[in-house]
């Protein structure tokens, strides 16, 4: 049965609003109702729910092309706790949860946090700081403000009443009073108020569409701004005096058109009745001048007029039909959650600036106007989608987690040009159907002025005849004042007659008979003689009366030859209107696919970029294993160069031993030789001697021996000259061999050079390959910095959501136990002053109010820390309260001033004194960060702990004091979650 | 004390105790960007001798005719003369003698008229050159001249106002330029708030815990770096950069010779602290001398108010002229409104906002002249009319920057000064 009507409830819920047009606007309601029915006759909420869950995760991950991972228990049970009741869990609710078993666990821990009363006080504070951003109050005061609001959210009042009951407030009704206050403490300003309903209720920031359209969003447009200007300008602060005391009101007077010209395109008059955000100009009942009001306005007095444009715009707004403001409010609520909106910033919807997926937030408007506006329920969907359980880093391996391929690119842009075309082409026909209204205007001005005119004749004579009317009333009134006091007197005089009656001798009654009868004749008399003055005052008034009566046909001429051409107007206001919405619908088609676009590009940039760097890396071992291989080939050619060298130098050295053969050879000859040139002069000596001494026979025997001798020393001589000869040829052999050997030497060093230089290169090689990595790598990381921000953009990675000023006080009283000892000491209070009773302890309901008691009394006990906090941390009143920043005076405030010092400090069982008391270091780390940060250290950090107070055992209450500090004034404490 | 007839806030309250509970601390937003991150939108202004404004704000309403315009003799003149000044033919009140020797340093715009005699909104269009409307809110010209006029990544805060009492903090005054951009104050002329140590924290236990904060961060950065976590990490080391500096604001660390010379009542002290914070770097300090709101006799009063600015004012501009920092530091003495010609029954002047003066000096302003004029008795502005907005352009221009420009804020063009006016050539040299 149930499976069923799931099924049906999401088929109808899924119907999508077709093209705008004022018949599927109307047809939109009773499907509402219908899926309400179905849900309630049927007890199909949580089917009907589920949808919505699905459908968010079915959208975003189409959007997004990212599968992501869900993040752990740990951070879910942060998150979760922080956006729902304002403040992290304790270290046990952790550890509780951590250990927990149940497979919906995170389920339950969402419902079990949304019935908290800290659920109501979160988000009563987030509805106040969003309604009021923090303007000082002037005539409701804050407590008043925020206790109405707070008691609105523990009864789970629906967005849309909520909203309705702040739009209407007038601030007569004491109960609705602090309503009021939007108005009441906005000096009930017209434009003030027109600017911040915009943005506030409508999700656009119309300022600057003030005094022409605006300049820089080409969808705010000065009719929308005076449009819905003339909704609050009859609205009016009215002090009325209630004896002593005087009260302020929010009064209203009968509204009129408003004329407006662009300052920018002067001589170009414009006028517009009332018109709410994305509708057209409202058709009001008009009534005769001084026929406007139930209560005209006085002084003094609050006016009512017949028909109330404020509550006309309440009722427009919240009836479940106004795109605008469902979508604004989902998108808050959605921000709320997610730390950013579909649509951001928040107060920014329009075409060019669409929602992530405008189909989801059309989807979540849907579903909350189904859901009766039902904010807590609203909330538990989008905590328990998977998107809302995104971790906060991007998982490792991003290409394997991403659905977007580069194919995908192709189709993306083979549709983009039908897209800019429709765009245009839909951007035309809105600026033509523009034209045909402003047209349609124009030719309804003039028309305009005359029914003004006749109405302000005619005004003037009804001035005139009320005038006559009241003199006539004030003579008539005067006469018959007479006639009653002659009345009056007469009944003295018959009542004196029948005293004279009764006692006739007495003179004095028939004196004061006598004087009586006198006085009735005497008034009388007056009286009668006003009967001229009332007969011409009766003239008077009859021409004016008639000229009055006759002033009203010249309106009823005006107003025939008006409507006509206001309808007309309003028709031409219709089909642009229609074009208006189909252009925007058009325009966001023609972003999201440029978007999608975008992201798949990068997407596939990274892709090209995770190759470049495969292929760098690659390139990288390419280059080193062949530096191995050159380094190899010169290694081998060692050897052989060694070779070479050992063969130049054996040659050289033979070539040396030969030489010196030469030498020594040479060096006989020459001996041998100066012997036999010895021998050769002695022989001549001698042979000369002879000559002188022919006969002398030792002579002869001497040239003879001489002669023998100078043989044997010739033969010795020619002996020797072979032996020289033969040297001289070693020696040309063994220079050969010493040419050949150094040449191979030179060879084989060249060679080894080249190898050399290429092992030289392969190094740089190595070198630039490296240089291309790196390169590689960064622009791989910036390139994934960006799809980061593109990530947390479409909501697949958690975004970084700062404390608001209330978080940080109240998450910093929580971490460092002084909220629970505040919330100890109260329950010890109400445990003395009202003891439960075991029945009581019994009943649910009982307990709860307890609960919602408890968190009243510890909450009174320290909100005016919440001010301190305010002050350093908050924006200026009157300013937007969303954007983040940083001041020096709030890190001073956090290092010097006694606040958090003074909490950090050892006490009672707070997680200082728990760090204190623990001797193992590992569960000292664990006892600071899953106290502060609600997960468990990592290695390093316990390791970081360790050392820390390792060095401090003398000081160690000082020193666990520091590490609770800083982890409490960390960056991951301050936006994390 | 004397009492005030008109009943408004300001004046039932005691003396020189306004402003301190009036500085209320209230923060800011982030639409001028993110603090440190975001560069002046006329950044290429900024030159190397850097540019600061020092507001004097007489508190209340300062009588023009006991001081710049006086008119002796007429039937609205009151008992007080004119004295000769160091110009020759400019003449104001025998009230401020030492001021008078001064004159030739100055300039006095005394055709003054903004058509508002309400105290509040007479001091917000003074201060921001604009007209107050609900649905809007401009910065003041404190948040203006530290956004345009501050080094980027001065380690001083740029915007400082001296109150006359109250507990110091961030005020509420920069509207869209954000909170890096609001005053600081300092109550009764004390270093801001939070610059000590608190006694029971060690220096060293202090350094390990924010060592131990740099180290965690350093590792959280390193998931996600982004404007806003390098903006909340740094401001802890703009916290002790200021720390460091806190001398600055030290006014007991100027010489007792000039404490002596300059007055050793509270705003005798404040015009010092002024001189110090102005050679210290800080762009823009503003301080209030109160209350002149004389509805019952203005003239005693005035004696004792005037007396008492004159001796510290005179030795302000001196000292200026001496060190030689006129040409970088313009000096603006405003009030919200002046005073009735007309001298009522407890011898008291009302609100009057038709004509009366300021007085100007350094930057681009003339020296020793005289701008406007009003007639024989004063109650009409008779030449050189000027209101707030021309006024707001005209200090601008004269410290340099261009005030026809635009802050650009999350795309938002919000123009520096009210469009609608411009700055009076005649003050500008």
């Amino acid at each position: 049965m149930t499976v069923v009507v799931g099924g049906f409830g999401r088929s109808l819920l899924t119907l999508r609003l077709p093209s705008f047009t004022l018949n599927a606007m109307s047809a939109y309601r009773p499907i509402i109702l219908l899926v309400c029915c179905v849900a309630v006759l049927f007890g199909g909420g949580v089917d009907a729910d589920d949808t919505l869950r699905v459908e968010i995760d079915r959208r975003l991950t189409e959007v997004s092309g990212f599968v992501p991972t869900q993040f752990s228990d740990g951070e879910f049970l942060r998150r979760a706790t922080f956006d729902l009741i304002g403040m992290p869990p304790t270290a046990d609710d952790a550890r509780a949860f951590l250990n927990d078993a149940s497979p919906n666990k995170r389920e339950q821990l969402v419902n079990r946090l949304l019935a908290s009363p800290h659920y109501a006080r979160h988000l009563a504070s987030t509805l106040d700081v969003m309604l009021m951003e923090r303007r000082a109050h002037t005539h409701v005061t804050v407590d008043e403000w925020q206790a109405w609001l707070l008691k609105s959210v523990r009864e789970n009042k629906p967005w849309n009443i909520l909203a309705r009951e702040i739009l209407i407030a007038d601030g007569d009704d004491p109960v609705q009073r602090p309503a009021a206050r939007f108005a009441l403490d906005r000096a009930s300003e017209p434009n003030l108020l027109t600017h911040d309903i915009s943005r506030i209720f409508f999700g656009r920031d119309v300022q600057c569409a003030q005094c022409h359209d605006h300049p820089l969003v080409a969808d705010y447009l000065q009719s929308d701004y005076q449009g819905l200007l003339a909704f609050l300008s009859p609205g009016y602060a009215v002090v009325r005096k209630e004896g002593e005391k005087s009260i302020t009101l929010y009064a209203e007077r009968a509204g009129t058109d408003l004329p407006f010209e662009s300052v920018f395109i002067a001589g170009t008059p414009h006028r517009t009745g009332a018109r709410v955000p994305d509708d057209i100009e409202l058709d009001e009942p008009r009534f005769l001048p001084g026929d406007e009001y139930h209560v005209a306005p006085a002084e003094n007095v609050k006016s009512v007029p017949k028909f109330s444009r404020r509550a006309k715009l309440a009722e427009l707004a919240t009836n479940g039909s106004n795109r605008a403001f469902n979508q604004n409010i989902v998108n808050r609520l959605w921000a709320h959650m997610f730390g950013r909106g579909l649509v951001h910033p928040l107060d920014l919807h329009h075409p060019d600036n669409p929602a992530v997926d405008p189909e989801l937030l059309q989807a979540l408007a849907d579903h909350f106007v189904a859901m009766n506006f039902n904010v807590r329920d609203f909330l538990r969907e989008l905590a328990l989608s998977n998107a809302y359980q995104r971790p906060f880093d991007a998982p490792e391996d991003l290409l394997a987690t991403t659905t977007l391929v580069k194919e995908q690119a192709t189709e993306l842009q083979q549709a983009h040009p039908a897209l800019e075309m429709a765009a245009k082409a839909a951007a035309e026909e809105y600026s033509a159907a523009s034209d045909a209204w402003y047209a349609a205007e124009s030719a309804v001005l003039p028309v305009a002025a005359e029914v003004d005119a006749a109405r302000n004749a005619y005004a003037e004579a009804k001035k005139k005849a009320d005038e006559a009317r009241k003199a006539l009333a004030d003579v008539i009134a005067q006469q018959e004042s007479k006639q009653k006091a002659a009345m009056t007197i007469q009944v003295a005089a018959d009542a004196a007659m029948k005293a004279a009656a009764v006692v006739p001798e007495d003179k004095a009654f028939a004196d004061a008979v006598a004087l009586l009868t006198t006085r009735v004749q005497q008034v009388t008399a007056e009286a009668t003689a006003l009967a001229p003055m009332v007969q011409e005052k009766t003239a008077a008034v009859t021409p004016l009366a008639e000229s009055q009566e006759a002033a009203k046909a010249p309106i009823e001429v005006a107003v025939a030859k008006y409507a006509p051409l206001k309808l007309a107007q309003t028709q031409a206001e219709q089909a642009m209107l229609v074009a208006r919405r189909k252009s925007a619908e058009q325009n966001q088609r023609l972003i999201a696919n440029k978007e999608r676009l975008k992201t798949i590009e990068r997407f596939a940039q990274l892709s090209d970029q995770h190759h470049a760097i495969k292929l760098a890396s690659d390139a990288v071992t390419a280059h080193e294993n062949a530096l191995v291989a050159l380094q190899q080939q010169v290694a081998e050619y060692v050897p052989v160069v060694a070779l070479a060298q050992a063969n130049v130098k054996s040659t050289t050295d033979a070539m040396t031993a030969a030489t010196n053969a030469v030498n020594v050879a040479t060096t006989e000859q020459n001996r041998r030789s100066d012997l036999a040139n010895a021998i050769t002069a002695a022989l001549q000596s001698t042979e000369a001697a002879q000559q002188k001494a022919s006969e002398d026979a030792m002579l002869a025997d001497v040239v003879t021996k001489l002669k023998e001798r100078l043989i044997v020393a010739q033969a010795s001589v020619t002996e020797q000259q072979a032996v020289v000869s033969s040297a001289m040829t070693a020696i040309s052999a063994a220079t050969d061999a010493m040419t050949a050997a150094q040449k191979s030497l030179t060879d084989a060093a060249a060679d080894q050079t080249r190898r050399e230089q290429a092992m030289a290169a392969g190094s740089n090689a190595i070198v630039s390959a490296k240089t291309t990595l790196t390169t590689q790598h960064q622009e791989y990381s910036s390139q994934l910095a960006d799809i980061q921000d593109r990530l947390v953009q479409n909501f697949s990675t958690s975004s970084l959501k700062p404390l608001t000023p209330e978080q940080l006080c109240w998450s910093s009283f929580r971490v460092t136990g002084v909220y629970d000892s505040y919330w100890r000491a109260e329950v010890a209070e109400l445990d003395k002053t009202a003891p439960l009773t075991d029945e009581q302890k019994q009943d649910a309901a009982f307990m709860a109010a307890r609960n919602v008691d408890l968190e009243q009394r510890t909450y009174d006990k320290l909100k005016s820390y919440t001010g301190t906090y305010v002050t350093f941390y908050g924006a200026a009143s009157g300013q937007p309260q969303g954007d983040f920043f940083a001041t020096a005076d709030q890190a001073l405030f956090a290092s010097n001033a006694g606040y958090i010092n003074g909490w950090v400090a050892p006490s009672g069982d707070n997680v200082t004194n728990r760090v204190v008391q623990q001797s193992d270091s590992r569960l000292a780390a664990e006892e600071i960060y899953l106290s502060v940060l609600t997960r468990l250290p990592t290695e390093e950090e316990v390791a970081e702990v360790t050392a820390y107070l390792a060095n401090r055992v003398a000081d160690k209450n000082v020193a666990a004091q520091e590490l609770v500090w800083g982890v409490l004034n960390s960056l991951e404490f301050r936006f994390n979650h | 004390m004397i009492r005030y007839a008109c009943g408004s806030n300001e004046h039932g309250i005691a003396r020189r105790q306004f402003l301190g509970s009036a500085a209320a601390a209230t923060g800011g937003l982030l639409a001028g960007g993110i603090g440190i991150f975001s560069h002046p939108a006329v950044a290429d202004q900024l030159q190397s001798d850097q540019k600061r404004i020092v507001v004097f704000n007489m508190h209340g309403g300062l009588s023009q005719l006991e001081s710049w315009d006086p008119k002796p003799g007429t039937d609205t003149g009151g008992p007080f003369l004119a004295i000769p000044t160091s110009v020759p033919g400019i003449h104001i009140s025998e009230l401020l003698p030492k001021t008078a020797q001064q004159m030739h340093h100055l300039c006095l715009a005394r055709g003054i008229n903004t058509s508002e005699d309400d105290h509040g909104k007479g001091t917000y269009m003074m201060l921001t050159g604009r007209r107050q409307t609900p649905a809007s809110n401009f910065p003041q010209l404190g948040a203006v001249a530290a956004k345009t006029l501050t080094p980027t990544n001065h380690s001083l805060p740029g915007h400082i106002v001296i109150t006359p009492g109250g507990s110091g903090g961030r005020g509420n005054d920069s509207a869209y330029l954000g909170p890096m951009y609001s005053s600081i104050s300092l109550g009764n002329g004390n270093p801001p708030q939070n610059t000590t140590r608190p006694e029971n924290l060690s220096e060293a236990s202090n350094g390990a815990r924010q060592d131990f904060r740099r180290t965690i961060n350093e590792r959280f950065l390193n998931r996600r770096r982004t404007a806003v976590t390098e903006a909340f990490a740094y401001s802890f080391e703009q916290a002790e950069q200021l720390m460091r500096q806190r001398d600055v604001f030290d006014v007991s660390k100027e010489p007792a010779v000039d404490v002596e010379r300059y007055g050793t009542h509270d705003f005798g002290r404040h015009c010092l602290l002024a001189r110090r914070l102005l050679e210290q770097g800080i762009t823009f300090v503003q301080l209030s001398h109160s209350n002149y709101d004389t509805h019952n006799e203005n003239f005693n009063f005035h004696i004792e108010q005037m007396g008492e600015f004159d001796r510290s004012f005179a030795c302000f501009v001196a000292d200026l002229a001496d060190r030689g920092m006129l040409d970088s530091t313009l000096i603006v003495v405003l009030s919200e409104f002046g005073r009735t010609p007309n001298i009522n029954l407890y011898y008291g002047r009302d609100h009057w906002s038709k004509a009366w003066s300021v007085c100007l000096g350094g930057g681009r302003f003339p020296r020793g002249a005289v701008y406007g004029s009003t007639n024989d008795n004063g109650t009409e502005v008779k030449d050189g009319q000027v209101d707030h907005g021309s006024l707001f352009h005209t200090y601008l221009q004269a410290a340099g920057v261009d005030s026809t420009g635009s802050f650009d804020i999350d795309g938002r063009e919000m123009p520096i000064a009210d469009p609608a006016a411009s700055a009076v050539a005649a003050l500008l040299t």
